[in-house]
């Protein structure tokens, strides 16, 4: 005998039936995955409808479960983005369920990158002391949450740092759409109208690709325009990969758009083509714009843009031939969504563009979507935090952001300068993603408590004091998700499979049981299903409805063409000239701004952008969607044919891209779909986290290169006011 | 009997690569195998530049090289026109591997067999459409009976003019718009 | 008779301080090593059992517990990322159901495969009841020791054999993973040494 008490401890516990039911045997592995395979045929497969979360479209979706697996995906027929199909991200991230690389449990920080489990009594007792303590000191202004919202997140968030005292809920808009969201906002009343692509006659689109920032819905629409002959055009210093369905490419210098927009603005007043009786009707300050934009006739912005003042003419005359069919398109982060200090003013500019074609609310043209009408908690039984007495930290600087993204970086920048203390992360890489690496490490490293949620040890994680691991949205059931649109509707993320780490936690109860840690249980007594009840209450549709069909649509809501509802802004109407923005000290007129850096001839801008197969960092760890990009080489850098011969550089050699902030070594594609003077960098990789194995290694991040930086008007990150210089290295 | 083809309107395609996903899966490919291979043909100088991107896949050509070529017949064609590989009868000599025009085929790395794209034949013995086509998001591929003139892929034929890749190297069932 | 039970007992005693090998460490796991010479009775054990030579692995041991339970966090352990863990399942391919289209359907290193399934199977038929953090990976080499140390004292012998036959035999793939692991050669020693008592053990029943 061994004669040792440890061979009498065991993990497993056997039952008093154990010992007689063993005695008998069972199937073995053969036998047993025969069975199996075979009753799969006849097994119960069950498909439950839920929402995809490969990227922020979050696209209805099917899963179909066999024996307690995933075991199938497939895009839901009924949603407004899939519509029956699911793109090659939709698939890949599926794999993330039953990833090796997944959070397991609660992890404290016990040294530099070192980190030991504990507790989820432990880490909420010791988080809700921190927090406290923080707030004690320093106020609840101390203390801040980012996220990159999804449903949930949505509701608890920002109802949970309320909860606290603080208003600094924040979100990653930051470096997508502030600027357009903030020059939509206060010109035409919401952040973003949606486009009636299918319809229109003629499109153009600047920065936005449907061919690389996916929706599948959105493909089929722009493919269907096109078979029926509308015009489609690109501005884009790169030829992107809605190429091929477009009848034109604009290759315009980067960080000029606002020049091209405001010339095309130009042409149609000074030709008579702007729709009078819709600017009469629906819009204010008419008269201020159009004198201002007597100084931007087309030779002028060929001067800025590079394209030249008769194509300028011509575009601008062929959509006010073809409007009210004819729009810009509104794009997300494209061309100006966070990416040149003038973006704020492109954004205005391309919504006033949309108003003298008089294109909203007609078919065909720009979309103000009607949201689904869905009801709230009772607030005698669940009381909401109050008003937080301290404004959003940043809301001062940057008034004209819109509040309910916040500017994210802003935490960073307080953290530097000692005055926010504490920062939760959920579902957000903001340490690689949102600002310079460098400076938000050092931000981070600052505080006195940083808490990440998710479900991978993103680089964020990796930087907190405390990892909170999320079960993945395969495992999890969410706040019902509202879809705006031209029909509104509602769709519902729901658990289709058990909990892979028994650990592991969904958001809505982290937040739930951290709140009552921290002594405000009482914003949370209410269960997710409960929410859920009282959100449908005023539809007609019971829970059990949405949970059999995951995606419904009001089609007897689907709103009135022609008719333009009231607006959201301060008069109501459409604001060609901005009291809010004289107010905040900005010129209430559009006018033209410079872009902060311009290259010279032995330098270039490094622009970024999308790839379909990749949704940021998000999914460089995926092996399917990464195989891809090593058989293609996709992380190369684009340049010039003319600029890489005058460099000697040819086509897939090794190149050192270095600016102010960083320098990289990777492959250049040398290629004619590029402007001399950029280079073009996909945004979906160098990980540099060594436990996301698949992703690890491959190509440089652009962030390294972007200097921390804040747009004026707006605080979005300025993502393109990058200068670099490349020389050929050995490789 | 059919004679089963495609379509595939590379002025749609905006190489979104979800077609070889969903291929790669039908399939059970390993992640570092795909059966669709994309070429991108750029013409013109900036900024006056065309780019074309263009999925390859087996062609399933008529009196296919790759089937005479086959010292074991391990490939056929099917009465329905689709090319198929028996892979209890291939030996992995990867004659057909030369022997292809289009580079379609890939060697298995674990069972040696040579495989290639099969029209999802199960599929399409169900009346489904093959996994590409189904995933496609611009509706770029069109699939069906080239012998019916009603087929969809017939009408897309003549209304686009399309036309196989190589004429000069046989008769493929696949017909690209270009 | 009771001979052949009593080496029964001891196999079963043998898997079971394995089971313990590759769970966090604790101070009466060391205390066990350090003070009773847990490691010279278990190789001494296996060598009168199965002729294995004795391969000393208190040499490979760190000289505290403190440093143990810090490599075993860096090298196996489940709560840690990017460790090399020791579950059936990453080393298999995930499913043999031809009809499953997801994309990682008969890719390896992914968590509750087939494998996964088929032990999940056997705890629900037995009524074995296992660890809450052990749910979503059943096929842990820890709970898959302690079931085959089960067996062997309490079901029939081709049950047994079968067992060992459908999941033991990926050691060798992990200890090659292992071995790729920077700074331990413990765990790697102690995987080989299971494999040749794996070894030893199937030749029993054959």
């Amino acid at each position: 005998m061994l004669d040792t008490k440890i061979s009498r401890r065991g993990f497993i516990k056997a039952t008093a039936a154990t010992a007689a039911l063993t005695s008998a045997g069972t199937v073995g592995f053969n036998e047993w995955s025969n069975e199996y395979v075979k009753a799969g045929a006849n097994a119960e497969i069950k498909e439950i409808p839920s929402t995809c979360n490969a990227c922020s479209s979050k696209c209805g979706m099917i899963g179909h479960v066999k024996n307690g697996r995933l075991w199938k995906l497939t895009g839901h027929p009924d949603h407004p983005f899939s519509k029956g199909k699911l793109c090659a991200r939709g698939h890949g991230y599926a794999t993330v369920v039953y990833s090796k690389d997944r959070l397991t449990q609660p992890l404290k920080r016990v040294g530099e990158g070192k980190f030991e489990p504990i507790s989820w009594e432990q880490a909420y007792k010791e988080i809700a002391e921190k927090l406290n303590k923080i707030i004690k000191e320093y106020g609840p202004q101390a203390v801040s949450l980012t996220e990159d919202p999804r449903a949930s997140g949505k509701f608890y968030s920002p109802r949970f740092i309320n909860a606290l005292g603080s208003a600094n809920y924040y979100t990653h808009h930051v470096v997508c759409s502030n600027s357009r969201d903030a020059g939509f906002l206060h010109t035409v009343g919401v952040t973003a109208t949606s486009a009636d692509i299918s319809n229109a006659k003629y499109i153009m689109f600047i920065g936005r690709s449907y061919g690389d920032g996916i929706r599948p819905s959105s493909v089929q629409s722009l493919a269907a325009a096109k078979d029926n002959g509308a015009k489609i055009v690109i501005v884009d210093p790169r030829l992107n990969n809605t190429g091929n369905l477009a009848t034109e490419w604009l290759a315009i210098r980067p960080g000029t758009d606002l020049a091209l927009v405001l010339a095309m603005s130009h042409v149609l007043i000074k030709e008579n083509l702007h729709d009078i009786e819709f600017i009469k009707n629906y819009t204010v300050g008419f008269e201020e714009y159009a004198k201002e934009l007597s100084k931007y006739p087309p030779d002028w912005a060929e001067g800025i843009t590079g394209i030249s003042a008769d194509v300028i003419t011509r575009i601008a005359v062929d959509m006010g031939k073809a409007k009210p069919k004819a729009l810009i398109e509104q794009s997300w982060r494209g061309a100006f969504g966070c990416n040149y200090e003038n973006s704020t003013e492109t954004g205005r500019a391309v919504a006033m563009f949309n108003a003298l074609l008089g294109n909203y609310q007609q078919k065909g043209g720009s979309i103000f979507g009607e949201k689904p009408h869905l009801g709230k908690l009772d607030k005698a039984k669940h009381p909401s935090p109050s008003e937080p007495e301290v404004p959003q930290a940043g809301s001062q600087e940057f008034p004209l952001a819109y509040p309910e993204s916040g500017v994210a970086t802003i935490v960073a920048k307080e953290a530097l300068e000692g005055k926010m203390k504490a920062a939760i992360y959920y579902h957000s890489n903001a340490a690689l993603g949102y600002g310079n690496p460098k400076v938000m490490k050092e931000a981070l490293s600052k505080m006195d408590l940083v808490i990440a949620i998710d479900v991978q040890m993103s680089e964020t994680a990796q930087l907190a004091h405390y990892v909170l691991p999320e079960v993945t949205y395969i495992e999890r059931d969410e706040v019902i998700e509202s879809l705006p649109g031209k029909i509104p509707g509602i769709a519902l993320r729901q658990q289709m499979v058990e909990k892979v780490h028994p650990k592991t936690k969904p958001i809505h109860e982290i937040y739930t049981e951290l709140a009552q840690a921290c002594g405000a249980g009482q914003y949370f007594n209410f269960t997710l299903d409960q929410l859920n009840e009282a959100m449908l209450a005023p539809t007609g549709i019971t829970y059990k409805q949405l949970r059999e069909k995951g995606t419904i649509m009001f089609s007897e809501e689907e709103i009135v063409l022609g008719e333009l509802p009231k607006l959201k802004t301060p008069s109501g109407k459409i604001e060609f000239y901005s009291e809010t923005y004289k107010a905040a000290g900005f010129n209430p007129i559009v006018e033209w701004i410079e872009p902060k850096v311009s290259p010279k001839n032995d330098s270039f801008r490094l622009i970024t952008g999308k790839q379909a197969i990749h949704s940021h960092t998000q999914t460089a760890n995926i092996p399917i969607l990464m195989q891809i990009t090593k058989d293609y080489d996709l992380e190369r850098i684009w340049m010039n044919p003319v600029r890489a011969k005058a460099l000697g550089i040819k086509d897939g050699d090794m190149v050192e891209v270095k600016s102010s902030e960083a320098t990289s070594k990777i492959r250049v594609k040398v290629t004619e779909r590029i402007h001399p003077e950029a280079i073009f960098v996909p945004s979906h990789y160098g990980i540099t986290s060594k436990d996301l194995k698949t992703g690890y290694g491959i190509g440089f991040g652009y962030m390294e290169h972007v200097p921390f930086d804040f747009e004026k008007w707006s605080g979005a990150g300025n993502i393109h006011e990058v200068i670099v210089k490349v020389r050929k290295v050995k490789g | 009997m059919a004679r089963y083809g495609m379509v595939i309107d590379t002025r749609k395609c905006v190489g979104c690569y979800a077609c070889r996903v969903s291929c790669q899966m039908q399939n059970e490919l390993p992640v570092e195998e795909s059966y669709i291979k994309f070429y991108e043909k750029e013409t013109g100088v900036f900024p006056n530049v065309k780019n074309e991107i263009i999925p390859v896949q087996c062609q399933h050509c008529e009196d296919a090289p790759c089937e005479s070529v086959c010292p074991t017949k391990a490939t056929y064609t099917t009465k329905d026109g689709i090319v198929l590989v028996d892979p209890d009868k291939c030996i992995g000599c990867k004659y057909c591997m030369v022997a292809c025009h289009y580079g379609a085929r890939t060697q298995d790395h674990l069972t040696g067999v040579v495989e290639k794209c099969r029209f999802c034949a199960e599929l399409v013995a169900e009346g489904k459409q093959p996994a590409c086509v189904s995933t496609c998001i611009s509706s770029a591929r069109i699939f069906g009976d080239l012998d019916d003139p009603n087929s969809e892929v017939s009408k897309a034929i003549v209304k686009l003019n399309a036309q196989p890749l190589r004429p000069d190297l046989g008769k493929a069932k696949i017909y690209y718009v270009r | 008779m009771n001979e052949l039970l009593d080496k029964k007992s001891v196999s079963a005693e043998i898997l079971m301080v394995f089971a313990e090998l590759y769970k966090p460490p604790t101070l009466e796991f060391w205390k066990e090593i350090k003070e009773n010479k847990l490691f010279e009775k278990l190789e001494r054990t296996t060598e009168n059992l199965y002729g294995i030579a004795p391969v000393s692995l208190e040499n490979y041991l760190p000289e505290s517990l403190e440093c143990f339970c810090s490599m075993y966090m860096s090298t196996i352990a489940i709560s840690e990322k990017g460790t090399t863990l020791p579950i059936e399942s990453l080393y298999k391919p995930w499913t043999q159901d031809e009809t499953c289209t997801l994309p990682f359907a008969h890719s390896k290193g992914y968590l509750q495969g087939d494998s996964a399934m088929h032990i999940q199977f056997i705890l629900g038929e037995f009524q074995i009841e296992i660890p809450l953090e052990y749910k979503g990976m059943p096929d842990h080499i820890s709970i898959l020791l302690e079931l085959l140390a089960y067996f062997i004292e309490h079901a029939p012998n081709e049950y047994t054999a079968e067992f060992i036959k459908d999941h033991f035999d990926w050691l060798a793939e992990y200890e090659t993973k292992l071995k790729e692991v920077p700074n331990q050669t413990f765990y790697s020693r102690v995987t080989r040494f299971l494999i040749e008592v794996i070894e030893a053990q199937r030749s029993e029943y054959l």
